[in-house]
């Protein structure tokens, strides 16, 4: 009954002509940057969104308060995979063990902020902007160093996965690119001249800016970068990658790998993995979370040694906030304070760090804070090469996560 | 030469003669093919029913004022008529056959770029030389055709695009590559036509290699299926019903005849190996099968499978994209089983013969009638031991609702009132939504909950499962009264086209809004496209088919009655 | 924001009575109705900016073609799924022969923006925004007060949690933040007043019920009224305030002339809306037949949402689009009928376009191209045209399109579908 559908598309194979208007990012940000191979360094961070179970991810096996504590919940010392004497992986995560016998795989426990904040959406807010402080919150820590592809000067960042820009990305500078799927920047054809065609004239149509001013300017300018970064796309993502599990975690680090393959610049990767919130039946969904995000990274891990790119990436894993030692009634947990962050890449100095106290004590039956999670940022901004200070205001020691 | 007496002598030409059961047209085929379709007659399928349906149903759409204006035209430029080289080519005995190529760097042949020959014999080899000297003049007098002339084994043929045409006798043949133009001169020229032709009465009859369909047979029957039958339907439904089709491997063929109003479609897949999947082809029972139906049945899909096994083998038989969600359906069953063990205990206690029955609804005593009139879907198998089985059923039933009032709650819907409705001494246990928000009173619409009653029953050792009370009551009198009809071999279904006309009626006006949304058309002109279609289906009878397991092959026959639609 | 002159800014809300020609005339068309056809500007023409105002923001003189089209769609609405109630919304738009109420109603949409993704049922939102549309127009108390009653409303901002001993201040706070004063022109006391008053405001089976029960009734003081303040006192507070026809009528005004208005005109603005009683349809017929509204700075200054995008290019060219295909296409864009991103609804302008939108609303063009090309060329123009590249240029761009493309489209003869897909996504396109 209906003509073509946009799932008809007519792609083309050429690449569109360039009007050479941007300049190598990757040069701007070398200049900008002192310290020598950050130029080529890439941050990925994989935010686990609606508060994860530390507890059950890290597991401090050998104190006798968290298996009392949950009675349902826990995993036993058998099943845990074991990293220390003290904590270990959680079983769901055992493609990650490979990752951890070659030193690969950081964890630092017991990070949070001062005066926990229990509000699911106040806790992200923190956690994104930075600040502690009443300010309304309009910039991500990220996207105070952010940018597009070729944004010269600022971190040439991009969100991936999905569509939408969290947070953490608000407020930069230069249009940051949310990559939901290749096909979204796919140009479509109307029929009547072949693609290659088709997309030189909307080129010669749609980002001039001789001849135009005010809002029109601006928008010849924003279609320059959209066309840019559709044609950098478009050379990448031919062929799927092969390893990655199936999945929207698995998807979204695949993409992240081709990014990261196909040279465009990009310094900064941000993905999210939702559905931690486990307020009741926590063991129906965790465990498979859990398992999907292991697999993806380590599929990740993998897919960066085949591309060559291991030695300059490095993924953060992190989760607004934790939940609380004792499981509810529900076969849940609530949410509560500290949490492990998990760092992963060649780069990445192995073993685990920070300390959380025997569980007995704990403070409010929540996992105290040992670690603020503003050190773990700027140590990763100062690895980047970006300006640290900008991004999160106040004074945070550098921790040795890094080699 | 003037082209005037060409045309009149073409005006009389006779139409052609009845075919010659003589040598066999596929004789002249070159090694190699795919699939090869015969056709005895062109001119017998164009004034058979089927034709006839075919001719009105372009002439609405005005296909052949389109046809009209560019024959006009041709014949205005050129002065000769095409047409009758058309009539007499497509009229006669016609052989295709379809070839894959052979991608360059590889050895795989390319399956995209099919190559095809065909050839026509039409009967009479001076209207055929007549009616190609005409095609030349009106080639020639076009200035944008590339035309080459070519010679191989001193034949003539002619060469414009990708098409390659030659006449020799009464046959014109026409290819799409120069090669098997060639290669099917050099059989004519060689006389391989020693292959003798059996006679044949029917419309058309083909055979397809089955080695292209061996690999993922199943993803290649996926793609249809989800077309057929919209995205969200589960490829475990399209496995359970149609995986094991090509577990065999050889040549498939079949015949289409037509007589009257009827047009038959049988196909010989390859025959099942014995140690085929027993999920699939379970041993058959020692009588024939058959299924209750109601007087409102549309359709009804009997099945033959052994539904344990596909569930306890479903990692072997299923992709592994699926499994985590089968594996979550497991988990599920096992929940509203109360802990049994869904192969063993809920699927192990269905026979091997099923049947989904489908019916349209007429609302009489419910709770309010929807404006989306949906058809209630029941599935009935006799049980293994149905005086265990039904209170397990009855107390799964009221779990499984119980879990979809919860959620219903969740969305601020109106809850399933559970209740046992006697019905001839059966005890059905029947969910039925309660009048409310949303009823339809007071012109707010119905909602198209109301089409779901989900009901349960147990008579006379059958298990009865459906989305409808009323159907499922319905069922339970037939079962007493015996109105059944058969159910063949491994799979079948009949669809009743009158019953479906009744169900499409009753949502016209749906039927109507939805062809203005999707086409942006006004009411009038939406409310012509939707009568168009039901007039089609209108003019359809029935439709069956079913798929049966033979010593030689599996028989697939599809059955095509029509309705005499004349004036 | 600049301050301004109070005498300038009563000088631009007073009539236009300058130049009134067809670019006008499309200006007012796409300001009003989405856009519109030549015959349309034509007429709008004749009856100059003042008349047209009026015109344009009544219900047509003869509904009985579209009250058929509503008819036929009525067995579908009970289907209650998102993509058949956005189609038909959107199929509303392109039919309705004066789309001011629709647009009007999208905008008081993304005022009050409520999503069905937390309600749940899309049949509340419908009938949220069916009561959008009925009392959009007229003062804009009653709107608020229809709307703190509106159960899907209620689901959304939490009101069931509103209770007696435990209130919840989610919907006190929007209401103030949000719906009528803005930040800065109320205390958080005031918030915390207003959540007590409107205790007890619940929804029950799809429908309000005022729970006596947990309702409190004790004395409360907020925006200088005191006593057992319910919710309508709440509202009418809020109404009292000055900010709230600054507010609010300065969102009418960067919806409907454009986005950077100075404090004077908004204050000039505010006041009349409020002197009016918050007459929306008057203010709205002041804003689009003043001087302001035909001002160089208001030509072509708001950046089309995508609905407006794409109602209007078909309805300037009569085209006949997929409405689910083109819901699904406005989502990927940014505009998801009836779920809005969050309580802030959509904030346009700029936010509008990034490097997918952009993309995917040359894709829209493209799409729309398709289409076009299935329809005959007389129905997309009212009369077959000798040149098709003016012919889009007219109905498109007003004749502005970018010389270096007309070449272009001319030189290589280029046929109507590419030369549609590319003029309507050039960035002038994208301005209304």
């Amino acid at each position: 009954m209906s003509g073509l559908t946009r799932r008809d598309l007519i792609r083309s194979a050429a690449a569109m002509q360039m009007l050479g208007l941007l300049p190598g990012s990757a040069l701007r940000a070398a200049a900008l940057a002192g310290v020598p191979g950050a130029a080529e360094t890439v941050l990925v961070v994989v935010q686990l969104s609606g508060g994860n179970d530390g507890l059950n991810t890290v597991v401090p096996w050998a104190d006798d308060a968290y298996h009392r504590a949950r009675p349902v919940l826990s995993v036993s010392p058998g099943a845990v995979l074991k990293l220390t004497d003290h904590v270990g992986l959680h079983p769901a995560l055992a493609a990650l063990q490979p990752v951890w016998e070659e030193g690969d795989l950081g964890v630092v426990q017991g990070v949070g902020y001062p005066d926990p904040n229990r509000s699911h959406f106040r806790s992200m807010e923190i956690w994104h902007t930075a600040r502690t402080d009443d300010a309304p919150p309009t910039r991500g820590w990220l996207g105070e160093v952010a940018g597009g592809f070729g944004s010269g000067g600022a971190l040439p960042t991009a969100r991936v996965g999905a569509r939408d820009l969290p947070l953490a990305l608000a407020g930069a500078p230069s249009q940051v690119p949310a990559i939901g799927s290749l096909g979204d920047f796919v140009i479509e054809s109307s029929g009547g001249l072949s693609a290659s065609s088709e997309r030189q004239l909307l080129s010669t149509a749609c980002t001039r800016t001789e001849g135009r001013s005010g809002e029109a300017a601006f928008i010849a300018e924003a279609y320059a970068a959209a066309f840019d970064c559709a044609r950098r796309l478009e050379e990448i993502g031919k062929s799927g990658t092969a390893g990655f599990p199936n999945g929207g975690m698995g998807r979204s680090l695949d993409l992240a790998s081709q990014l990261i393959g196909a040279r465009l610049g990009s310094r900064v990767l941000y993905v999210t993995q939702g559905g931690y919130d486990t307020h009741a039946g926590q063991n129906r969904s965790h465990p498979t979370l859990l398992r999907e995000l292991g697999n993806s990274l380590a599929a990740f891990q993998e897919q960066l040694v085949r591309q060559g790119d291991a030695d300059r990436v490095v993924t953060l894993v992190f989760s607004e906030f934790g939940r609380r030692i004792h499981e509810n009634a529900s076969g849940g947990t609530d949410h509560g304070a500290g949490n492990p962050v998990l760092l992963l890449g060649r780069p990445v100095a192995g073993g685990v760090t920070g300390h959380i106290p025997a569980l007995d004590g704990a403070v409010d039956r929540d996992v105290p804070m040992s670690t603020d999670f503003r050190s773990v940022y700027v140590t990763l901004l100062d690895w980047l090469g970006a300006p640290a200070g900008r991004a999160v205001p106040g004074q945070f020691d550098r921790l040795p996560l890094l080699t | 030469m003037h082209l005037t007496p060409v045309v009149l002598g073409l005006a009389f030409l006779l139409p052609a003669p009845p075919p010659a059961a003589d040598d066999a047209l596929s004789a002249l085929l070159p090694e190699g093919r795919l699939a090869e379709v015969h056709v005895p007659s062109g001119k017998a399928v164009w004034d058979s029913e089927l034709g006839r349906r075919i001719h009105t149903l372009l002439e609405d759409q005005g296909a052949f004022d389109e046809l009209q204006d560019g024959l006009a035209a041709l014949r205005m430029v050129t002065g000769s008529d095409p047409t009758r080289l058309i009539e007499l080519v497509l009229g006669g005995e016609l052989e295709l056959g379809v070839y894959p190529t052979v991608r360059k760097n590889s050895d795989k042949p390319d399956m995209r770029n099919r190559k095809v020959l065909a050839v026509a014999r039409t009967g009479d080899a001076d209207g055929l030389a007549l009616a190609m000297n005409a095609l030349d003049a009106v080639l020639a007098a076009s200035p944008d055709a590339k035309v080459k002339n070519g010679r191989h084994r001193k034949q003539p043929f002619l060469r414009f695009d990708d098409a390659s045409l030659a006449r020799v006798d009464d046959m014109l043949l026409f290819a799409t590559d120069q090669h098997l133009l060639t290669g099917a001169l050099d059989r004519w020229l060689d006389g391989a036509s020693d292959v003798v032709a059996t006679p044949f009465e029917g419309l058309a009859s083909f055979e397809l290699d089955t080695r292209l369909f061996r690999a993922k047979d199943i993803a290649l029957l996926r793609t249809p299926t989800r077309k057929l039958l919209g995205k969200r339907l589960a490829n475990p439904l399209a496995n359970l019903l149609f995986g094991g089709l090509t577990v065999g491997e050889g040549t498939l063929h079949g015949t289409l005849t037509g007589s009257g109003e009827e047009i038959e479609l049988d196909v010989c897949l390859p025959p099942v190996p014995d140690d085929a999947p027993r999920a699939w082809f379970p041993p058959e029972p020692a009588t024939t099968t058959a299924m209750p139906v109601t007087p409102d049945t549309l359709a009804v899909l009997s099945l033959r499978r052994d539904l344990a096994d596909w569930w306890r083998n479903r990692e072997t038989y299923m992709p592994d994209g699926a499994q985590p969600a089968l594996a979550k359906a497991d988990q599920n069953m096992a929940l509203i089983f109360a802990g049994q063990s869904p192969a063993e205990d809920v699927f192990g206690q269905a026979s091997t013969e099923m049947a989904l029955i489908v019916d349209r609804q007429r609302f009489e005593g419910g709770p309010a009638v929807p404006d989306v009139r949906l058809p209630a879907f029941c599935l009935v198998t006799p049980l293994r031991d149905p005086a265990q089985f039904t209170p397990t059923l009855s107390v799964a039933f009221q779990t499984l609702m119980g879990v979809i009032n919860t959620d219903r709650a969740q969305n601020s819907k109106a809850p399933f009132l559970l209740d046992t409705v006697p019905h001839e001494g059966i005890g059905v246990r029947a969910a039925q939504l309660l009048a409310g928000a949303g009823s339809g009173g007071m012109g707010e619409p119905a909602a198209i909950d109301f089409n779901f009653s989900p009901a349960v029953a147990v008579v006379d050792g059958w298990a009865l499962v459906g989305t409808s009370a009323e159907q499922v009551r319905r069922l339970v009198s037939a079962l007493h009264a015996g109105e059944m009809t058969e159910a063949r071999g491994v799979l079948s279904a009949h669809i009743d086209a009158e019953r479906v006309l009744d169900a499409l009626e009753d949502n016209r006006g749906a039927l109507i809004a939805q062809e203005m949304l999707d086409d942006g058309l006004g009411p009038e002109e939406a409310a012509a496209e939707v009568d168009g279609l039901l007039g089609l289906v209108a003019g359809v009878h029935s439709v069956a088919g079913s798929l049966t397991r033979q010593d030689d092959c599996l028989h697939a026959d599809f059955d095509l009655v029509l309705n005499d639609i004349s004036p | 924001m600049t301050r301004g002159s109070f005498a300038a800014a009563d000088a631009a809300l007073a009539a236009y009575d300058g130049p009134f020609g067809e670019a006008e005339a499309a200006h007012l068309l796409r300001r009003t109705s989405f856009g519109g056809t030549r015959d349309e500007r034509r007429e709008i023409v004749e009856l100059g900016p003042t008349r047209a105002a009026i015109d344009r923001t009544s219900p047509p003189d003869d509904e009985s073609a579209y009250a058929r089209v509503l008819d036929a769609l009525a067995p579908l609405a009970s289907a209650d799924t998102l993509e058949i109630s956005q189609s038909i919304w959107l199929t509303r738009m392109l039919r309705d022969p004066r789309p001011f109420r629709e647009l009007l109603t999208l905008f008081w949409h993304g005022h009050f923006a409520t999503s069905v993704t937390k309600v749940g049922r899309t049949r509340l939102l419908v009938k949220q925004v069916d009561m959008l549309r009925e009392l959009g127009q007229g003062p804009f108390g009653e709107l608020v007060t229809a709307i703190s009653r509106d159960p899907a409303m209620i689901v959304w901002l939490d009101g069931n949690a509103n209770r007696r001993h435990h209130p919840n201040e989610n919907y006190a706070r929007e209401l103030m933040e949000l719906f009528t004063l803005g930040v800065g022109n109320y205390t958080e006391d005031d918030v915390l007043e207003a959540a007590r008053a409107f205790t007890g405001w619940h929804e029950h089976n799809g429908r309000h019920r005022f729970n006596a029960h947990e309702h409190d009734e004790g004395a409360k003081t907020l925006l200088g009224r005191s006593g057992a303040l319910g919710g309508e006192d709440v509202i009418a507070a809020c109404l009292e305030q000055p900010a709230c026809g600054r507010f609010v009528g300065g969102k009418l005004f960067r919806f409907f002339v454009h986005p950077h208005p100075d404090d004077a005109l908004i204050e000039a603005v505010g006041a009349r809306y409020r002197e009016s009683g918050y007459d929306t349809l008057a203010l709205v017929r002041t804003l689009v037949g003043s001087r302001a509204f035909y001002s160089p700075e208001a030509r072509r200054s708001i950046v089309k949402s995508p609905v407006l995008l794409a109602v209007g290019a078909a309805r300037s060219l009569s085209l006949r689009p997929d409405t689910t295909e083109l819901a699904d296409r406005l989502s990927g864009l940014g505009q998801s009928l009836y779920a809005p991103p969050s309580v802030k609804g959509w904030d346009g302008g700029r936010t509008w376009l990034n490097a997918a939108t952009l993309i995917g609303r040359a894709n829209l063009a493209a799409e729309l191209a398709r289409r076009a090309a299935g329809q005959p060329v007389e129905e997309l123009f009212g009369s077959a045209p000798a040149d098709h590249v003016q012919a889009l240029n007219d109905a498109l761009l007003d004749g502005d399109a970018p010389r270096p493309l007309v070449e272009a489209l001319r030189r290589d003869s280029l046929d109507l579908p590419t030369c549609l897909r590319a003029m309507l996504s050039v960035p002038e396109a994208q301005l209304s």
